[in-house]
């Protein structure tokens, strides 16, 4: 049974058109008012506000943004801000959709951030395929005159690990669009030995309107800890994907009801993209999404994907899709992650056809581990932790398939992409 | 034998030692880079022996480069030792000794400095030993005496073919051709075919002591 | 107590080549591939001369010695 679905909001989204043509610059500045000027104290004062704001990030890690721009600016040199609009997540539509209807909210919040950290620099990273390239460019040369930080455009191949923080970095700095080695944190030496603050385009669009709007408002929704909006795509294989701006701290339910899903077909969902968590309905349908929330159950808000499997969908199947794409997308640096990745895909597909060769389950949970902690980027970890979860959530359906196929689709809620590499 | 001869007969004796163990140290290099299959210790064995090789080398050539310059048969001279191509006796061939010489203490220096230096400098400056052994071999035959015994004669092929091979390997294993490796390749193709027809018309055919005087050669 | 250490592997750099199981084998084993797996925790003090032998016998320099923690 579907609720009365909550009014989904109009902040982040706020004044954008639904034919997805992106605002100018005046129609923002009339939505959500000018930049704020710089003080004398710029870089302290913009941090300072931000300190306790419990703005997180949104990118996926759900790091807090301030502690990034801390720490660039206890680095004590000038580096660079980028503004992570290469979605690599299939499943989801935030950013893009984000960008693509208000570009200058985002770029007002790298400003920001920029600001924040004395930066030199502003990098907008986004997908080179599509019309994105040319819509952030364009928002870049409205606001030429007034932006107080130089910003470029930075298009990078659509592919998921181009995406990662040290391969967009490397990227800025002329580099190919793979992780790079780092022992210490970006945000305080990158590759180009300058502090590289890499924030998602939804976190920076909600620094903006924090920093406008100010506590009490952007406090109004949400949870204390946790305050304001965040952008969730809802996708199962029945309704069309959806993008919500909900308020933190919803349960889980009241998402799936907006986008029209109904719940009491579900079996389970996979909250956060492919390297979140499955939790099973309909005890996971009154969880909060937070960070917070999700945690306590065992999941992870991650880049706010719903993505509900229904009773007649394989759930092995599914996951077994997603791996597989996980082991193509692999930058093919790391020994573990080249080889074990695929192992892993191949060891899953058996199990989710059925009756697989004798030690395949072992083999599954043993690559689990041997992949996990053993490269340059999360890639692994991300990809095993899915797995995990998947093995506990079906674990009915993993004795079931050691008998045999379960006969049941994989369906389209992960949204995992047919092209074969 | 007196002195003089003596002294003649241990730069000699060391220099061509040190060639033979640094035609061992290029093959031990190859091997040491080539992905493993087993985990027997003899790879820790190949590398030891690679690292320390030349160190022996190094010793020997002291030898061979200090007998010849207190040797006063041939007017060499201290400067001689690190300036290529200045000598006062078979100068082109001295000389390139003496390049190999100074890339050799360019190659084992870094080495020992390598964590230091980080791995992208020092394996620019390392295969440059690729440049360093043929100008040892070219050294050898330009400049050495013995050329005409059998069995200096077998032990030069013996060497050659085996830095070949190992060379050969390493540009052709690996991976898809890369263009540097392919101008490695033919690099070393080129090299030999001239090389050997340099020698054959050179050191190894008669009356080349007169014609190794010369400070400019002219290969026929 | 001097401060504890970890074996950092470069991965991209690491192509297996299994030197550092040879020297520190109390800290190295090898995976199906040959790459190594590291021992969870902090280098123990008595296996530091062995964690350094094989940092300096690394072909490709791909480890490193980093504060634990």
């Amino acid at each position: 049974m579907t609720a009365a679905a909550p009014p989904t909001l109009h902040r982040l989204l706020a004044g954008t058109r639904p034919d997805g043509r992106p605002l100018s610059l005046i129609e923002h500045q009339n939505q959500h008012g000018v930049l704020p000027a710089p003080t004398r104290h710029d870089a302290q004062d913009l941090r300072d506000a931000l300190r306790g704001a419990g703005l997180r990030g949104r990118g996926g890690a759900g790091f807090p943004a301030v502690r990034k721009l801390a720490a660039a600016w206890e680095a004590g040199k000038r580096g660079l801000v980028i503004a992570n609009g290469a979605e690599g997540e299939p499943a989801s539509l935030k950013d893009r959709t984000l960008l693509g209807r208000n570009p200058h909210l985002v770029l007002d919040g790298a400003q920001l951030a920029a600001r924040a950290t004395r930066a030199r620099e502003v990098v907008v990273a986004v997908h080179e395929v599509g019309r994105l390239p040319v819509v952030v460019a364009d928002a870049i040369a409205e606001r030429r005159r007034s932006d107080v930080v130089p910003t470029r455009v930075l298009p990078v191949p659509a592919r998921y690990v181009a995406g990662e923080a040290s391969a967009l970095a490397r990227a800025a700095g002329g580099g190919p669009s793979l992780p790079a080695l780092h022992d210490e944190p970006l945000a305080v030496r990158g590759p180009n030995g300058r502090p590289t603050v890499v924030l998602n385009a939804e976190t920076l669009a909600g620094i903006a309107l924090y920093l406008r709007r100010g506590p009490q408002w952007y406090g109004e929704i949400g949870t204390p800890d946790e305050p304001g909006s965040v952008l969730v795509t809802v996708r199962s294989d029945r309704t069309p994907a959806l993008l919500l701006e909900l308020p933190i701290g919803i349960p889980l339910r009241a998402a799936l009801d907006a986008a029209t899903v109904d719940t009491d077909e579900l079996q389970a969902v996979l909250v956060g993209g492919y390297f979140g968590a499955w939790l099973a309905t309909p005890a996971a349908l009154s969880t909060p999404l937070s960070h917070a929330g999700l945690r306590q159950a065992g999941g992870v808000l991650g880049a706010g994907i719903v993505m509900a499997l229904s009773r007649d969908e394989c759930g092995l199947r599914a996951t077994a899709e997603a791996v597989r794409y996980l082991a193509n997308e692999s930058a093919q640096q790391c020994g573990p992650c080249l080889n074990g990745l695929p192992a892993m895909a191949t060891a899953l597909e058996n199990l989710a056809s059925g009756a697989p060769p004798e030690g395949t389950l072992e083999r599954v949970i043993a690559l689990c581990g041997l992949v996990t902690g053993r490269g340059l980027c999360h890639h692994p970890d991300g990809s095993a932790a899915l797995v995990r979860s998947a093995l506990m959530v079906f674990a009915e359906d993993v004795i079931v398939h050691l008998a045999g196929d379960c006969h049941r689709p994989a369906g389209k809620a992960l949204n995992v992409p047919v092209v074969a590499r | 034998m007196t002195d003089r001869r003596m002294l003649w007969w241990i730069d000699r004796a060391a220099g061509l030692t040190s060639l033979v163990l640094l035609t061992v140290v290029m093959v031990l290099g190859v091997l040491a880079i080539a992905r493993p299959e087993s985990t027997r210790p003899w790879r820790a064995v190949v590398q030891g022996l690679h690292r320390e090789l030349p160190l022996v080398a190094g010793a020997l050539l002291t030898v061979h480069i200090f007998t010849a310059v207190i040797d006063s048969f041939v007017p060499l001279g201290p400067l001689d030792v690190v300036v290529p191509f200045i000598a006062g006796y078979r100068p082109l061939w001295i000389g390139l000794g003496t390049v190999a010489i100074d890339l050799l203490v360019v190659i084992i220096v870094t080495s020992l400095l390598r964590t230091r230096l980080g791995q992208g400098a020092w394996r620019i400056v390392h295969w440059s030993a690729y440049a360093l052994w043929p100008l040892a071999v070219i050294h050898a035959l330009g400049s050495g005496s013995d050329m005409h015994a059998a069995t200096v004669h077998r032990l030069g092929l013996l060497m050659v073919a085996s830095v070949v091979f190992a060379a050969g390997w390493r540009l052709i294993s690996g991976g898809a051709p890369t263009p540097a490796r392919m101008v490695g390749l033919v690099a070393m193709l080129l090299l030999i075919a001239y090389g050997a027809r340099w020698a054959s018309h050179g050191p190894l055919a008669p009356g080349w002591s007169k014609k190794a005087l010369a400070a400019v050669v002219v290969v026929a | 107590m001097s401060k504890q250490l970890r074996l950092r592997v470069d991965w991209a750099a690491c192509d297996g080549h299994g030197l550092c199981e040879q020297w520190a084998p109390e800290l190295f084993t090898r995976d199906e591939w040959g790459f190594p797996v590291v021992a969870d925790g902090p280098v123990p003090d008595d296996a530091l001369e062995h964690a350094r032998a094989a940092i300096l016998a690394c072909p490709v320099l791909a480890l490193k010695l980093l504060p634990y923690g």
